[in-house]
């Protein structure tokens, strides 16, 4: 599903040269819950990033459902990560002028009223539709976030941090939704510093300075 | 979700930034349609004004007296009245505002004055324009400062002349020049009072300032007129002409120099209000870069927004530079504002269309700065 050939990302950061990830290999079947773990500056975000087509690696060749992304070209990428990835962030990222439905809508192509809506409910926020983000709680906006992330149903959900902001109550219901997710045959790569997280996983990949040390 | 319902949600959402945006757009629209519509009624007004000074191009009688004329102003002959006719029936011609008047000195009540009776002004064909000079009614007589003094005479009073009956229209103003000693009325009553019947003594017009500075307008206008009436002599008031030119060039000076300004200024503040608009939407360019949105869809966004803008903005500023023209125009064009302050229908057309291109091409740059945000950068920055 996923595969990194010796993948390395560096960053210009004050005249100084930062290596992200390096010469990162992995292997990621479909249907795995992969829990990527480590501390900050580790390169988990970076990691994420790159297997969503979103930065260009350095070195090495990066391959999702057997496609090498970064040899298309950015609006075909765009289009790719559009119909096979997922997204969802620890700082939930809605569009504060956007009411839920239309924060679950805005996922590129869509134009599923009744699919937001159902999905929504699914994650029991059906007295919330038009609510703004604002009127929101944490959990309540990274469950938005999911259901933006599953509604083109992706292949791949990709999630940074999702639990991140949420007391561990919320964070076991994001988890568990992703978890019925996968449980449905998706692929689930979570990044995160916690434990919490490693018992709904197939496999668990540690990070410390760029590199897999585990 | 259309990008057109993300726009406007976005819209009500920074309704500050839209408004000052709005705001920029109808104050360059503003005062453009203001000084556009006022441009009108004060190059009328310049004409009106320069009437005082007398019409610069002089037709009279070939076999009149030169100096007599430069002397007193008043030919010593007088031509057919249909000289007119012919003068009036040409096209291609650079004069224009015919005024045929018969002038004699003329004794009246003991005074020695200057019948002066001017017929209905005309134009070529092609050229109508509202008329600059007097429209005297037959039967009515406007009498100059010093004949009305001397005589006594006012303004609604019946009087004789040469045993026909007028009504004084109006005592003119004094002017300090022979216009003072003059009595105006209808050419058919001039013709009538100085028993000339058919004839004028001086066709006056006014070139139409459209020569360029190597043309000798003279010349042109001569062999112009030649070529109809071969009977006639030319005379151009070149100091008059000359004061006409400048004025109006001076009004499009004017217009030249504060238009450039007001659009650069507008310019500018559309454009950073652009860039303090996407500055501000950097997380949401990120997230929709993430979710997939392409680079047209972001730029659509902005450029969307931008057009929105210059159309509200257009929209406002025309109503608000028209208002500012009928409101204040008066004021400044006391004689010509209500012939010529009207609302310009062809400015609000421009308006919406200039305003709207105008608006996306100062935030253009912002817009290809929000295309080209790494949505990695972004995201990882919040």
């Amino acid at each position: 599903m996923v595969t990194l050939e010796s993948v390395t990302k560096t960053y210009r950061a004050a005249a100084r040269q930062v290596t992200a990830l390096s010469k990162v290999s992995l292997e990621i079947e479909r249907g795995e819950f992969v829990v990527v773990c480590g501390p900050s500056g580790s390169g988990k975000t970076t990691l994420l990033m790159t297997i969503a087509g979103m930065l260009r690696p350095t070195q090495g060749r990066l391959c999702v459902d057997h496609k090498d992304i970064y040899a298309l070209s950015i609006r075909e990428r765009a289009r790719f990560r559009a119909q096979n990835i997922g997204f969802v962030f620890q700082m939930f990222h809605l569009v504060p002028y956007l009411n839920v439905v239309e924060n679950v809508l805005l996922a590129e192509g869509s134009d599923q009223t009744a699919g937001a809506k159902e999905l929504l409910r699914q994650l029991g926020l059906a007295d919330r539709f038009s609510h703004n983000s604002s009127q929101l709680s944490a959990g309540e906006k990274q469950r938005v976030a999911i259901a933006r992330a599953l509604l083109n149903q992706p292949k791949i959900v990709l999630a940074d941090e999702p639990t991140g902001n949420l007391d561990s109550e919320n964070a076991s219901v994001v988890l568990s939704h992703l978890s019925d997710y996968h449980r449905a045959g998706g692929t689930v790569i979570l990044a995160t510093h916690g434990d919490q997280v490693r018992q709904y996983a197939n496999r668990t990949i540690s990070l410390r300075d760029g590199l897999v040390t585990g | 979700m259309t990008s057109l319902r993300l726009i406007f949600k976005e819209i009500r959402h920074r309704t500050t930034n839209f408004l000052l945006s709005v705001l920029a757009v109808a104050v360059a629209v503003a005062l453009l349609v203001a000084f556009m519509t006022a441009a009108g009624a004060a190059e009328r007004e310049a004409a009106r004004l320069m009437l005082s000074l007398g019409y610069n191009l002089h037709i009279i009688p070939g076999d009149s007296d030169i100096g007599q004329f430069l002397l007193t102003g008043i030919p010593d002959k007088t031509m057919p009245e249909e000289y007119l006719d012919k003068l009036t029936g040409q096209n291609q011609v650079t004069y224009n505002h015919l005024l045929a008047s018969l002038q004699r000195k003329f004794s009246w009540q003991g005074m020695d004055v200057i019948v002066t009776g001017l017929a209905p002004e005309v134009c070529p064909p092609g050229e109508k324009k509202t008329p600059i000079g007097f429209q005297i009614r037959q039967g009515d007589l406007y009498v100059g400062y010093q004949v009305a003094s001397r005589l006594e005479l006012h303004e609604g009073q019946t009087v004789q002349m040469a045993n026909k009956t007028f009504r004084i229209a109006r005592c003119l103003a004094e002017s300090g020049g022979i216009d003072d000693v003059r009595v105006q009325c209808h050419l058919r009553d001039a013709q009538d009072v100085l028993n000339l019947p058919g004839q004028i003594s001086e066709i006056r017009a006014v070139d139409c300032l459209c020569f360029v500075p190597t043309d000798d307008p003279v010349s042109i206008l001569r062999q112009q007129i030649a070529a109809v009436l071969p009977q006639v002599k030319v005379f151009h008031t070149r100091a008059i002409a000359s004061i006409r030119a400048k004025t109006r060039q001076m009004i499009g000076s004017l217009f030249a120099v504060a238009a450039p300004l007001v659009i650069a200024v507008c310019g500018v503040w559309i454009g950073v209000q652009a860039m303090l608009n996407v500055r501000a939407r950097r997380q949401e360019i990120g997230i929709m870069r993430a979710l997939g949105h392409s680079s047209t869809r972001i730029a659509v966004l902005f450029l969307g927004k931008a057009l929105i803008v210059g159309l509200v903005g257009a929209t406002a500023g025309f109503l608000l530079g028209t208002a500012l023209a009928l409101e204040l125009g008066p004021a400044v064009f006391k004689i010509t504002a209500q012939q010529t302050l009207r609302p310009q229908a062809y400015l609000f057309g421009l308006s919406v269309v200039v305003a709207p291109v105008f608006a996306g091409l100062c935030s253009f740059i912002p817009a290809m700065i929000a295309v080209g945000y790494d949505p990695a950068v972004t995201l990882r920055d919040q």
